[in-house]
């Protein structure tokens, strides 16, 4: 089979996956009182879905009347632009990863793509948009497994969840009014259950890696979320203004109770692997600063159906 | 039709999204962040995520419903059920508890 159709094909449980989660999205948007336009042009331009959440779930806690361009909604889309370029800020790791592992170029030596047999600047350049965490997911599997990817079998990928995550909100944008009620105040509520799995997804994919530790995690999701409510209950910000903060300083605060102060040999991260598991050897011992849990030996291996990317 | 409002969000993000994506694929240089950096950016979404359920979960019309929909999810997940099984399964039991109680 052609890489193209190989890579659609790895494209189904994303999917499936982006299926429902899209028929949300549209829901979310137009419950906001935007329009079915207004949710596909998300989909289709930015293809981030954490990120459209957010902006989506920033814009209904602002309140401001859909539609009107005053200097509060300037305020409010640069801070909802500014959190999402922070939550997507991640990708640049993913994109590093894949980058660097496409078949054709020069992988070892860090100077790919500039290389005759590489893969141009446009081919590139559209693989770059299609980066998400879930074809990261498939693509990091793929280049473990044989070293490197193919283009046309990212596209393909990229292409299969892509169309997904476009039709999907699209057909909930367009289902929002036909819906009861309850249904579609349920599909609201959806939004949280989501960021909840999301959560847990990546506590789950932590605790499969090798010398990974799911502290820090917890201690970054725990300690945002009480920042974000200390500042928006306690003094009484906006959304706009905690969230983003409430996200750093929770990180922040996750990697200074983890003791992230490492020796100078593990400054960099190779390209490729799985990172924390590397790199600094001996210093993983006996540090038990705070909430770090290192996973035993026994439960790394939970089952069979957690290569297939989509959680 | 088109809020210019909501259209600039969306501007901004594709930017600020697509910058952060290509940038990798377009200078060769970036493959290898200091480790602090890298692993502030792998805690960053978990951060997020806390930062977006709480507190405005609780604000929700239906509050016992609306906390229950993300425990359950978190559980569901937790128990290695796929995506798309916990969010329907999430739907679904919120539509449920709000038939009940709403």
């Amino acid at each position: 089979m052609h890489s193209f159709s190989r890579g659609l094909m790895a494209a189904i449980p994303i999917a499936s996956g982006y299926f429902p989660v899209a028929i949300t999205f549209g829901l979310v948007v137009r419950s906001a009182g935007l329009s079915t336009l207004d949710a596909a042009l998300a989909s289709v331009m930015v293809f981030a879905g954490a990120a459209q959440f957010l902006a989506i779930g920033m814009y209904v806690a602002a309140g401001t009347v859909a539609g009107q361009l005053t200097v509060g909604s300037l305020v409010m889309i640069a801070q909802i632009v500014i959190a999402g370029w922070l939550l997507n800020l991640r990708h640049l790791l993913m994109s590093s990863v894949i980058a660097h592992n496409l078949a054709g170029s020069s992988e070892e030596l860090g100077t790919p793509n500039t290389t005759s047999g590489g893969p141009g600047i446009l081919t590139r350049s559209v693989i770059a948009f299609g980066v998400t965490d879930e074809v990261f997911g498939v693509a990091g599997w793929r280049i473990a497994e044989g070293g490197t990817v193919r283009p046309r079998y990212l596209l393909g990928l990229e292409v299969g969840a892509y169309s997904a995550w476009v039709g999907g909100t699209v057909v909930g944008a367009l289902s929002g009014e036909i819906l009861p009620e309850h249904l579609r105040v349920a599909m609201g509520l959806a939004l949280y259950a989501l960021f909840a799995a999301l959560l847990a997804g990546q506590i789950r994919a932590a605790r499969r890696k090798e010398g990974a530790r799911i502290g820090p995690l917890v201690v970054a999701a725990g300690s945002a979320a009480l920042i974000n409510a200390a500042l928006r209950v306690g003094l009484g910000w906006d959304a706009g203004a905690a969230f983003p903060l409430a996200m750093v300083a929770g990180a922040v605060i996750a990697m200074v109770s983890a003791g992230e102060a490492r020796p100078p040999g593990a400054d960099f991260v190779e390209k490729g692997g799985d990172p924390p598991a590397h790199g600094s050897t001996g210093e993983r011992a006996g540090t038990g600063a705070g909430p770090r849990q290192d996973t035993g030996p026994g439960e790394t291996a939970p089952s069979q159906e957690d290569t297939d990317g989509t959680s | 039709m088109v809020h210019p409002d909501w259209l600039l969000v969306v501007v901004g993000l594709l930017v600020g999204t697509y910058v952060v994506r290509a940038i990798p694929f377009w200078f060769s240089g970036i493959d290898r962040l200091p480790a602090p950096v890298h692993r502030f950016l792998e805690l960053v979404p978990a951060a997020a995520l806390g930062a977006l359920i709480i507190p405005d979960v609780l604000f929700q019309a239906t509050p016992v419903v609306a906390i229950s929909a993300p425990v359950l999810a978190f559980v569901l997940t937790m128990r290695g059920f796929n995506l798309t099984v916990v969010v329907i399964v999430s739907i679904l039991s919120a539509w449920a508890g709000l038939a009940l109680l709403g």
